[in-house]
């Protein structure tokens, strides 16, 4: 009788025990999940905090559509795809691309994308990583190649010269050949929107040949045109330069800028 | 005889004990196991949790305000969502301005779900005169997910007419 008990005693202290060891065992595995899909997702998040990017945009016209032309160049310290590119019109109407480019370490991607739509149009175009990164395109600050551009006079009559600077500053962190035969300067009626460069013309240019500007640097390339009448009175004039660059890699790059009210011609 | 009664009443009171013991035993077992399982489930429901928490993550990408006219405004939110669950969006908390000068709250009840790894816009219409935002300004607005997760953004207010 005794025995018996005894039996009956052990078996319920032996299933207890196995209990307690197959929910502890069950909690440790589950625990090391958890922590291992943290540890993961940390990694993850400083991946992400190390995706860094320079972008610069060009635009071409194509018959009756856009081309927007994306250099994306990753100067971080993680490879980068872009999986989103989305677009947002002035009618917030949003217009998502979904597409898949890898941008590795230190080179420029080229993405072309065309736009049925007129481009002013366009409020903000953004491009999302796949690590979750958000970055937006018209954003001045983010250009690999920084560029400013300054005229010695306001106000043009017939014959004059002026001065047109262009002054390039290489934000990357490779070196860049610029070569300012390959810059293209235009000149625009503000009002009309027409090309009025061949009133214009070239008397001189420094530097004349190509040079290595070098990560963080700057150049100073200097155009002197005369202007040789033929305008209506006041005409104002904006200027458009499209840079044809590549790095020292041959790599292509190309950038572009906008001036608008660069001077007025009074005579 | 009286050796024999006795022997019996012996057996009868060592078969109750066991009885007795083996009832008692199973009470305590059947404790223990239900006890062990409520820690078990409260423990998982934790972790559930923490696995959410830990993966759900959310990106803001743009987000504006176009005045159409005095009453008609639209409202623009783009997210990405980049985490591993899905997200839904409960509600959108947007503060302007009312007539007199003070702030007003306008409240969005929704359920708008973004699936993992995928960007998705709502467009929210207010049709109210007496709710203003400056043009130009940004305008604080938060979001409550489904998991209780607020996200704050800003969005900017534009001019745009048509409608």
């Amino acid at each position: 009788m005794k025995a018996i008990s005894n039996y009956i005693a052990a078996i319920i202290t032996v299933s207890m025990i196995f209990t307690s060891i197959f929910f502890l065992v069950n909690t440790m595995i589950r625990q090391s999940r958890l922590s291992g899909y943290a540890l993961n997702n940390m990694s993850l998040m400083i991946d992400k905090a190390r995706e860094s990017i320079n972008v610069d945009y060009i635009v071409r016209k194509n018959n009756d559509s856009w081309i927007l032309i994306l250099y994306i160049y990753n100067r971080g310290e993680v490879d980068i795809l872009v999986n989103n590119i989305i677009l947002v019109l002035r009618n917030l109407t949003v217009y998502k691309y979904n597409v898949s480019y890898t941008v590795p370490l230190g080179s420029i991607s080229r993405i072309n994308l065309t736009l049925k739509y007129d481009l002013s149009e366009i409020l903000s175009i953004k491009i999302t990583t796949l690590r979750g990164n958000v970055f937006d395109i018209l954003s001045k600050t983010q250009a690999p190649i920084d560029k400013l551009i300054l005229v010695n006079t306001t106000k043009i009559i017939t014959g004059s010269a002026f001065e047109i600077t262009l002054i390039i500053s290489n934000r990357m962190n490779k070196g860049v050949i610029v070569n300012p035969a390959r810059i293209n300067l235009s000149f625009i009626n503000y009002i009309s929107k027409e090309y009025i460069g061949d009133y214009f013309e070239q008397i001189d240019r420094f530097p004349e040949d190509a040079i290595i500007l070098n990560p963080g640097s700057q150049v100073n390339i200097r155009y002197v045109y005369r202007y040789r009448g033929g305008l209506s009175i006041p005409t104002i004039v904006d200027l458009t330069i499209y840079l044809d660059l590549e790095t020292v890699e041959y790599e292509y790059l190309e950038s572009s800028g906008y001036v608008t009210y660069l001077f007025v011609i009074t005579g | 005889m009286t050796k024999r009664l006795k022997l019996i009443a012996e057996s009868i009171s060592v078969i109750m004990l066991i009885g007795v013991a083996i009832v008692a035993g199973y009470i305590v077992y059947r404790q223990f196991i239900q006890q062990t399982r409520v820690q078990q489930v409260g423990l998982m429901e934790l972790e559930e949790q923490a696995w959410r928490r830990i993966g759900e993550k959310i990106g803001f990408v743009d987000g504006y305000i176009r005045l159409i006219n005095l009453t008609h405004k639209e409202v623009l939110i783009i997210l990405y969502n980049y985490g591993d669950y899905d997200i839904t969006i409960k509600e959108v908390r947007i503060y302007g301005v009312f007539i007199n000068g003070s702030i007003i709250t306008e409240v969005f009840k929704l359920n708008h779900r973004i699936p993992p790894g995928r960007v998705s816009y709502l467009k929210l219409y207010i049709t109210k005169p007496e709710i203003g935002f400056p043009p130009g300004s940004l305008v604080k607005t938060i979001l409550i997910t489904e998991s209780r997760r607020m996200i704050e953004i800003n969005l900017k207010v534009i001019r745009g007419g048509g409608l």
